[in-house]
């Protein structure tokens, strides 16, 4: 996805030789790494397992309060997902990982079309069913249609109908697995991620790809802040359980825990602090501006001074995205390429 | 994904244009060989390129589709252009005159892979596609003398073919089969990555037998592009589809004269910096000599086809499409707009041109 220049490719471990000469630095920026994201992907599979847990409990004894506990639990393990989704590199990549937890974005409802097909089955689905349906059925989009889908809720099938929630079971079953699976390839991914100089340049593309995707598929889009200019909240994450808001948050405040701390090293170690002070001071920024808002996209659409407040995160967003894409990337020697993504 | 504000910047830079050598000279503008290949503007617009070996642009035409590979088609004016996967569209570009002859659509339940070629007599087009409701991989037909009417399907018996060339003997399809399902309901998500079953494959073209099925060493090593040399040796590019730490062979060899298949394996640390994924192969029509691109490595790995061994390796940044040319040497373009010289001997390569577009994964030799 990165391609260092030819220069930069020696610059780099020459200044970090230089830095660990002079200041011993006890790790290196991809340790750093290492371990913070791997903390991200731990903290997922154990909500995930909570998640799975609280399906079962609310399935054994429905009632109002473990129906909480369930949309609780859910909204926990998404936005874990959502601290750690710009990472695109190393296991995520595996069996289209990123895909199995959040099929998005969903132009054809295809999340609406495999739910409703598993629940006319003759009999209850079962684990081969959902991992051979595809990954519309294998996430958490999944399980927010069950949630919180409004037709969903008001048919015989709503939850807690024994076939539903069987299918809310095997769904969360399998999306954990998943989640233990990206946790501990993590592991079994770290030294090589250490060892190979190029995914550093690998994880600031990750940084900037992330953020590039909150700013254009998952503000501008559902905003309307290209031609036709239509605001459309279907088009942000999670507007069933009117969560688009909540899910950003989550992202930038990932963003400053997993991808900030490894960064800000790698920026003073090649001599860079005013950009690792202006990183930092950037993202809080941005959350700051996510802070203020409520979880949920839709009402923000409706009014002019709601749209401006996210307006102004939008602004943020674009300021964090440029601070990493056209000042820390250029410091870094970095540049991206075209082909080596997903060339075919 | 491109770096659109980066790109705008060093695309203020001018072409910049080396020579070539001499054998290479063409009498005029309209008349010599030409580079076809799909690429982006600077906008993210779609276009297919003809640019000539000094790398000068012969025209650019507006397409709806990303395209992909594309082939001559010999004796004529023509070349074709197919629209990258899931796309639905092929182009027959004039090159005469610089523009689109015919659009020719997959049709309702089909898709394109991106790549085909012709019969020697540049009657029939073959084509790779998908009939997506099924997942069945096809070799289609095409009757250029009849403005390219449909004329055949033949089934492929797996998944996901992707490029194919006839064989010298002028007979024998030669089909990399990557064997990953898609479906344009999920874009480009693959879906089967643990059934996979990639393969070689030998298909007579009249028939429509396939007469061979080679595999190659692990279920998810992807068998995508390749190239034959006119003895009949096939080096085919893999795609590894399992962990990313993970390091395999990623080029195959088949010799049709001693009916073997091979796996190519580097040096440990060429191979593992070649990040698991070979983009174009192109074989020398003159010399033993191979190329394979590695955009995730910027990378360009030059074998000898004959002996399998290692003649060269260069940094390419964002290297993408391989062309073989007449005189032995080789052209390499990059999503950055520059294109590449590669010495005949394997052993140099050098930079001559550098063009405000983003070259494609693929090149297509016209002339």
């Amino acid at each position: 996805m990165l391609s260092l220049t030819r220069s930069a490719r020696y610059l780099i471990p020459f200044a970090l030789g230089l830095a660990t000469a002079t200041a011993s630095a006890a790790t290196t920026p991809r340790q750093q790494w290492k371990t913070d994201i791997g903390q991200g992907y731990q903290q997922l599979a154990s909500s995930a397992h909570v998640l799975e847990q609280t399906a079962t409990h609310y399935c054994d004894s429905p009632s109002a309060d473990t129906r909480q506990q369930l949309e609780a639990a859910w909204k926990t393990a998404f936005l874990d997902w959502q601290a750690v989704r710009f990472v695109d590199f190393g296991p995520i990549e595996q069996n289209s990982r990123a895909w199995q937890l959040q099929f998005w974005p969903d132009h054809k409802n295809l999340v609406a079309r495999k739910v409703s097909y598993a629940l006319k089955q003759d009999k209850p689905v079962d684990a081969a069913f959902v991992d051979q349906a595809g990954v519309a059925l294998q996430g958490f989009p999944a399980i927010e249609y069950l949630l919180y889908d409004a037709d969903m809720q008001q048919g015989e099938r709503a939850l807690p109908a024994a076939d539903t929630c069987h299918l809310l079971d095997t769904i969360s079953t399998h999306l954990a697995g998943t989640a233990d699976a990206l946790a501990s390839d993590w592991q079994a991914f770290g030294d090589y991620y250490v060892s190979m100089d190029e995914y550093t340049e690998k994880t600031v593309a990750a940084a900037i790809n992330g953020l590039e995707i909150l700013q254009d598929k998952r503000l501008a889009a559902p905003m309307g802040v290209r031609p036709p200019h239509k605001r459309n909240k279907y088009l942000g994450d999670a507007w069933r359980s009117e969560n688009s808001v909540a899910a950003m948050r989550a992202s930038i405040a990932g963003f400053k825990q997993y991808m900030v701390p490894g960064l800000t090293q790698l920026l003073n170690d090649t001599g860079h602090p005013e950009l690792a002070d202006k990183l930092l001071e950037q993202t809080d920024s941005a959350l700051a501006k996510a802070n203020d808002l409520p979880d949920a996209m839709a009402p923000f659409l409706k009014t002019d001074e709601g749209y401006r407040k996210l307006q102004s995160l939008f602004i943020d967003v674009i300021q964090l995205e440029q601070v990493v894409e056209d000042r820390i990337a250029p410091a870094l020697g970095i540049t991206r390429g075209f082909n080596s993504s997903d060339g075919d | 994904m491109l770096n659109r504000r980066q790109f705008l910047q060093s695309s203020l830079a001018t072409l910049v244009v080396g020579s070539l050598s001499s054998r290479l000279a063409v009498a005029g503008p309209d008349q010599g060989p030409l580079i076809l290949s799909a690429v982006d503007d600077e906008a993210g617009h779609h276009r297919i390129a003809g640019v000539d070996l000094q790398g000068q642009t012969h025209f650019q035409l507006p397409v709806g589709d990303r395209c992909h590979g594309g082939c001559e088609r010999p004796g004529t004016l023509q070349a074709i252009l197919f629209a990258r996967r899931p796309g639905r569209h092929f182009y027959v570009v004039d090159t005469r005159r610089g523009e689109i002859a015919h659009t020719i659509a997959a049709g309702d339940g089909y898709h394109f892979y991106g790549h085909g070629t012709f019969s020697h007599d540049s009657r029939y087009l073959y084509v790779t596609v998908n009939q997506y409701d099924t997942g069945e991989g096809i070799v289609r037909v095409y009757d250029a003398e009849r403005n390219y009417a449909a004329v055949r399907d033949m089934p492929v018996g797996g998944i996901g073919p992707h490029e194919l060339l006839l064989h010298p003997d002028g007979n024998t399809l030669v089909v990399a089969l990557g064997g990953i399902k898609t479906h344009p309901d999920y874009d480009r998500i693959k879906l089967n990555p643990d059934t996979m079953e990639p393969a070689l494959l030998l298909m007579d073209r009249h028939s429509g037998d396939v007469r061979q099925r080679f595999k190659p060493s692990h279920h998810q090593l992807s068998c995508r592009h390749l190239g034959i040399s006119p003895e009949g040796i096939v080096i085919a590019g893999y795609q590894y589809q399992g962990p990313t730490w993970e390091s395999r062979p990623l080029i195959a060899r088949y010799d049709s004269n001693t009916d073997t298949y091979s796996e190519i394996a580097l040096p440990k640390s060429l191979q593992r910096s070649l990040h698991n994924y070979v983009a174009s192969v192109a074989v020398s029509p003159v010399s033993p000599l191979s190329l394979v691109t590695a955009p995730r490595g910027d990378r360009v790995v030059v074998i000898n086809h004959r002996t399998s061994e290692r003649v060269g390796d260069h940094e390419v940044p964002d290297v993408a499409g391989a062309l073989a040319l007449p005189d032995g040497g080789f052209v390499v373009s990059s999503g950055n707009g520059s294109l590449h010289r590669i010495a005949a001997d394997g052993q140099s390569a050098r930079s001559f041109a550098a063009l405000d577009i983003h070259w494609d994964n693929h090149l297509t030799f016209y002339g």
